[in-house]
């Protein structure tokens, strides 16, 4: 699999964090990773780089249940500095909710691709970015 | 001056520094000269010299020679000595002429003289170094050759340095001249510039005064002026002296002048002709040798007014030596010589005994006059216009009663006289007097000083002094009595005049014979007649009824006891001086006849002669109308009183008598002949039950002064029982006593009958029943309403009706205003039922009913009344509130248990999200140790497995915990102190306390304790306090605060702190959930909010948050502290 992509994980589970990380690094799914503990951190980070869209990342696993910022608050923030950011952004809303309020609420919001109920297998992981590489 | 001494003194500096300079210099320049011509001369000397040497060598060379070449001779020695002289000299000259350079014309000869010189020495120095007498030859004629043109030459320079020296000396002298020259230019300016402020100074200080020298000029010529002053005043003084005397003699009153030791210096023609000294010597002589009558006293005045008094004396006699008395005034009084220093006495006096004599027989006179005066009240006045001074006599101050020193002025004076017409005429007439010298004649009127209004004559004249007025003066009357008396008399007059020329009252007058001579406007209406037609023509007969001058003829007889045959009835009343006043009719000249009163009197003269007849009449017709229409409505009333089976009567309580209509017989069945009623004759009829009652309501009426509606049971005449009421008013006098009443009396046992028939009705009715008239005020009320409200009808009998409706509803008048609405609109309505609101009555006791009304209007005789039925709902609303209360209670529980329907949905929630987690970790974790290969990396995963599992240990953990939470039973409950769960808390956190320095405070003075589950309480309080202390702000020490309060009926509890604070509209909605974590705190776990939560919740009460960010946040619990939580 070729690995041009930057993959985004914002989650604040650390255990998550490292499983992930790992998945991606063991299937080669990325050129680079970046964690984000809650929302708020990334989005500084994305409005930092803002001009630099290749420090942007490709695809964005985001969590709901975050301390600070959560899902839903980070995707109205990122909603409102979409227009600057210079590249397309594939989101996806991962959560172990099985709320189907939850659900429901993450599929209303256009930007966001799919809802993966956790745990994330690794299969996922590959048809995410071959579906972008499809784009 | 200072000032100019100084810079004069700063310039003086400058002037000295210069001439030291101009000395320098000139000393210098003499110095140079001096220098400049001594080596000059010391050149001049060499060249001379140089010459001279030039010889000498020529000469030693020969002695040398002559001295056969020895060497050892003094002449080789002399040569040698002079050769290096000439030498020496020779460069000297040439030294010095290079540094000097005289004139070029020295230096090319002194260069044209080198050659020469050279040749010289070198042959002298030939000759010293070889002695050889050839050379010695050889150089001898060298030198000789030479020594000529350098002599020449020398010459030549010794002249040029001589005209040299000389351009030099002319050089020098006139430089001295220039240099003599700027110094006395400089040092004249300087002097110039030395003295110039003192020569402005001088040339102001001249103008100075050359001013002032002008101003002495013109004082000067001043002085001159007011000595040629002086001398002429003096020369007046001595004339002014002379014409004193002159004065003094020649004036015409006596006049005496005398000096200081009373000695006569002139008198006057007068003063001599007064005291008879014709003839006598006195100029010189003493007053008092020529007055030897002049006692003591008035030697004396005179020593006080050579000191300077002034004595005068209006009139005082003066016993003359010879016995005669002469009666004169004086004035006597210093001259002074000049000012301070009397020169003695002038004396002015004047012969009054002429006078005096007169002035007696005036006073006597007016004594006379004054006493008339006082008779007629005619008193005098004077104005003095040109000293503004009114003078009144006694009169006139009693007229204006004011005290006899009264001084009036002129405005006071006019001020008396009244305001209005009175005061502008006198103003007016007083006015023309002064200045026209109109004399005046006016009736005025007048206001005292105590008041009262007089009526006086004012008559003045002025006195007039070329065509201006200096007196006014007159007479002023009181004629307060002629002019009332005249006024009086006008009125009468003018009022008889409008009496007999009015319409209402017709006059006729007869002459003797009967023929009218005066006939009025009242006649003309009253007869149809015109004066015209009967004055002097008719007789009365015209308009009278034949018929009625026979009965009056007949009655007039009757009462004088006549015959009535030929009796002349107005002849036979004027012999009586009688009159009479009858109803007569008139015939009316259009034939119609009208009633009228006639009075008939006869007209006498001052000697009671019979002149005449006067006939006076008026117009009755009306009153004839109004006695028929009296009699009518009396009749209309009677029958009126038939009709309504009443009766009117009066009674005067004072001689106890007693008039009854006609109806009153009827209802009584009295004989209607019986007269002299008394208060007994009705109170004989009352039933002998009712006695009592009427009595005690007699005395009562007496009492209270007014007659209360009233009914009683009488025993007709004919034995029939019938029912009364009274009705009627008292009549007091001015003492507030009763002296009459009056009143109806109606026969109500009809009425009675059917009002107990109604009343049983009412009786028999369910509701309690309320009877209200027109003004609200209660007429009737049934015995279930006496049961209701726990009044007797007496007590309720006329009140308001809101006697039995509570004050709330009442207030402000609203029922009033209501109950008028229903007056207005009266129609059936019920009240208190349904949705409507709930209405209340008030008994005796002054408890409230809930009632329903019913409201009915019923038209009576006694006009519109209101019914209301009344009934009491405590009953219904009683169960009604039950019934309310446990639809409350049920819609409580239905809330409840939603509520904890959500609880448990929202546990289930976090249940499946909290715990999948970690699982999916676990799932993720397991999936990668599958994967993993290398040993130590699967060991790094195998330390994350145990740390998920630690976390979902702790999960479960406080799942437990909160489900714990939702077993509570009332047992559990247990009255817990606020302080001291605070204290435990401060317990368990007291380290964290002191290491953050956290201040707690508390305030639970109004809600001390709570009915709680502990536990519970205190994990609330150790949760709340601990977030405040662990999300403190890092600028400040955490402050808490902790406070009970009741607000609407419910325990507050707030936890307020300073810390971080939060952006609740981000967080609100998940501040309590679980895991909610909302700073980056390492030991925010999201658990404690979430508990706390739960446990309130399962207490049934509720928990909110404000905050501000940075500023801090207060944490609120409403506790539910009724009985709520029993239904769990």
């Amino acid at each position: 699999m070729q690995n041009f992509y930057n993959i985004c994980i914002i989650d604040d589970d650390s255990i998550y964090q490292y499983t992930i990380t790992k998945t991606i690094r063991a299937y080669n799914l990325a050129n680079d990773i970046m964690v984000f503990s809650d929302g708020e951190e990334a989005l500084d980070f994305f409005i930092k780089n803002l001009d630099t869209s290749e420090n942007l990342p490709d695809i964005i696993l985001l969590d709901i249940n975050m301390p600070i910022m959560d899902g839903y608050q980070f995707m109205d923030e990122y909603l409102k500095i979409k227009p600057r950011v210079g590249k397309k952004i594939l989101i996806y809303m991962v959560s172990s909710s099985v709320d189907p309020n939850d659900i429901e609420k993450a599929k209303r919001i256009g930007e966001i691709s799919d809802y993966i109920i956790k745990p994330i297998k690794p299969g996922e992981l590959i048809s995410i970015v071959s579906s972008f590489q499809n784009n | 001056m200072q000032k100019l001494t100084k810079s004069i003194k700063n310039r003086y500096l400058l002037f000295f520094i210069t001439i030291i300079i101009i000395m320098v210099t000139v000393l210098f320049i003499i110095q140079r000269s001096i220098n400049l011509q001594a080596s000059n001369a010391y050149l001049i000397s060499t060249v001379g010299n140089q010459g001279m040497l030039s010889q000498r060598i020529i000469k030693s060379i020969i002695d040398f020679d002559n001295t056969k070449n020895n060497t050892n001779t003094p002449a080789f020695e002399s040569l040698k000595s002079l050769t290096y002289r000439f030498e020496n000299s020779q460069n000297y000259l040439q030294e010095q002429n290079d540094k000097i350079r005289i004139n070029p014309i020295a230096d090319s000869l002194l260069k044209a003289s080198k050659p020469y010189a050279d040749i010289i020495i070198a042959s002298a120095r030939d000759i010293i170094k070889n002695s050889d007498s050839q050379i010695l030859k050889n150089s001898l004629e060298k030198v000789k050759e030479a020594e000529l043109p350098y002599s020449i030459i020398l010459n030549s320079i010794t002249n040029e340095y001589l005209k040299n020296a000389d351009e030099n000396l002319k050089d020098l002298k006139h430089i001295m001249y220039i240099l003599a020259i700027i110094a006395f230019l400089i040092l004249i300016s300087e002097f110039l510039f030395v003295l110039a402020p003192a020569l402005n100074h001088l040339i102001k200080k001249n103008k100075e005064l050359l001013k002032s020298n002008s101003e002495l000029a013109i004082s000067e010529n001043k002085l001159k002026l007011s000595m040629i002053e002086l001398t002429k005043l003096k020369t007046d003084l001595e004339t002014s002296e002379e014409y004193n005397k002159i004065f003094i003699e020649q004036a015409p009153t006596a006049i005496a002048m005398l000096d200081k030791e009373m000695k006569y210096i002139a008198v006057s023609q007068q003063w001599i002709r007064d005291y008879k000294m014709e003839g006598k010597q006195i100029i010189g002589r003493s007053h008092y040798d020529i007055f030897p009558e002049i006692g003591d006293d008035w030697k004396e005045n005179h020593q006080k007014c050579l000191n300077g008094a002034i004595d005068s004396c209006d009139e005082a006699p003066f016993k003359r030596a010879d016995g005669t008395v002469q009666w004169i005034y004086w004035d006597v009084r210093p001259w002074y010589i000049s000012e301070g220093e009397i020169g003695g006495l002038i004396m002015h006096t004047g012969d009054i005994t002429a006078l005096k004599e007169k002035d007696s027989d005036r006073i006597r006179i007016q004594k006379i006059l004054d006493k008339t005066n006082e008779v007629a009240r005619i008193g005098t006045w004077e104005v003095d216009l040109e000293n503004n001074k009114v003078i009144w006599s006694k009169v006139v101050c009693e007229i204006h009663n004011v005290p006899q020193d009264y001084k009036p002025g002129l405005n006071t004076a006019i001020n008396f006289f009244k305001e209005g017409k009175s005061r502008d005429t006198i103003e007016e007439a007083v006015k023309q007097a002064a200045e026209k010298g109109t004399p005046y004649d006016i009736e005025v009127e007048l206001v005292t000083t105590t008041g009262t209004v007089v009526w006086t004559r004012a008559i003045g004249q002025s006195e007039m002094v070329d065509g201006k007025c200096t007196r006014l003066f007159g007479v002023f009357q009181d004629i307060n009595n002629i002019k009332i008396s005249q006024i009086a008399l006008n009125k009468a007059h003018t009022e008889l005049k409008a009496i007999f020329n009015s319409g209402a009252v017709a006059i006729v007058a007869t002459e003797i014979d009967g023929i009218i001579s005066q006939f009025n406007r009242g006649a003309e209406i009253l007869t149809g007649y015109s004066a015209s037609e009967m004055i002097g023509l008719q007789r009365p007969k015209i308009f009278h009824f034949q018929e009625e001058f026979d009965a009056f003829r007949i009655d007039i007889a009757k009462l004088y006891h006549k015959d009535p045959v030929g009796l002349s009835a107005q002849e036979e009343l004027a012999k009586h001086d009688a009159y009479d006043t009858r109803e007569w009719n008139y015939k009316r000249k259009d034939g119609s006849t009208i009633p009228i009163q006639l009075t008939l009197t006869s007209i006498k003269d001052e000697k009671g002669e019979l002149i005449g007849f006067l006939g006076i009449s008026t117009d009755i017709s009306e009153k004839r109308i109004a006695e028929n229409e009296l009699l009518r409505k009396n009749q209309l009333l009677n029958f009126a009183e038939e009709i309504t089976l009443m009766g009117n009567w009066q009674w005067d309580t004072v001689i106890d008598k007693v008039e009854w209509s006609n109806n009153l017989y009827n209802i009584f069945k009295l004989d209607k002949e019986t007269k002299s009623l008394s208060f007994d004759t009705y109170f004989n009829f009352v039933h002998p039950d009712d006695r009592d009652i009427v009595t005690k309501y007699f005395s009562k009426t007496v009492d209270e002064k007014s007659l209360q509606r009233f009914t009683h049971r009488i025993i007709a005449g004919d034995g029939t029982l019938k029912t009364v009421q009274l009705l009627g008013e008292v009549i007091t006098n001015e003492k507030n006593e009763v002296v009459e009443m009056i009143g109806t009396c109606q026969d109500i046992t009809e009425q009675r009958m059917a009002e107990n028939k109604f009343r049983g009705l009412l009786e028999s009715a369910p509701d309690a029943m309320v009877i209200v008239n027109e003004k609200g005020k209660i007429q009737l009320i049934n015995k279930q309403a006496e049961i209701l409200f726990g009044y007797h009808i007496d007590e309720l009998f006329n009140k308001p009706v809101e006697i039995l409706i509570p004050a709330r509803f009442t207030d402000n008048y609203n029922h009033t205003e209501q109950r008028n609405g229903f007056f207005a609109n009266p129609n059936v309505r019920a009240m208190g039922v349904g949705k409507e609101k709930e209405l209340y009555g008030i008994n005796k006791k002054g408890k409230e009913i809930p009632i329903q009304i019913s409201l009915s209007p019923l038209q009576t005789e006694e006009g519109l009344l209101v019914s209301a039925a009344i009934r009491d709902v405590t009953v219904q609303k009683l169960a009604e509130r039950k019934i309310i209360q446990a639809k409350e209670n049920l819609e409580t529980l239905t809330q409840h248990l939603s509520g904890q329907n959500k609880q448990l949905a929202d546990f289930a929630h976090i249940t499946s999200h909290n715990l999948r987690s970690p699982v999916s970790n676990l799932n993720a974790l397991l999936h990668l140790y599958d994967i993993e290969e290398n040993e130590d990396e699967k060991k790094v995963l195998f330390e994350k497995f145990e740390l998920v599992i630690g976390h979902l240990t702790s999960t479960l953990n406080t799942l437990i915990e909160a489900l714990k939470t939702k077993k509570v039973s009332e047992k559990d409950l247990e009255l817990i102190d606020f302080e001291e769960t605070l204290n435990k808390t401060r317990e368990i956190l007291s380290g964290q306390i002191i290491k953050t320095n956290s201040v707690i405070t508390s305030n639970f003075s109004e809600v001390p304790t709570i009915e709680y589950h502990k536990t519970y309480l205190e994990s609330i309080f150790l949760n709340l306090i601990t977030n405040a202390i662990k999300y403190r702000s890092p600028d400040r020490n955490p402050e808490i605060h902790i406070e009970t309060k009741i607000i609407e009926q419910k325990v507050n509890l707030t936890i307020r702190d300073n810390g971080l604070g939060m952006d609740l509209e981000k967080h609100g909605h998940k501040l309590f959930g679980l895991y909610k974590t909302f700073h980056r705190h390492p030991d925010a776990k999201g658990v404690g909010l979430y508990l706390t939560k739960i446990q309130v919740d399962t207490m049934g009460g509720t928990i909110f948050a404000t905050s501000k960010v940075n500023k801090g946040s207060i944490f609120t619990i409403i506790f539910n502290n009724n009985s709520d939580a029993k239904f769990l």
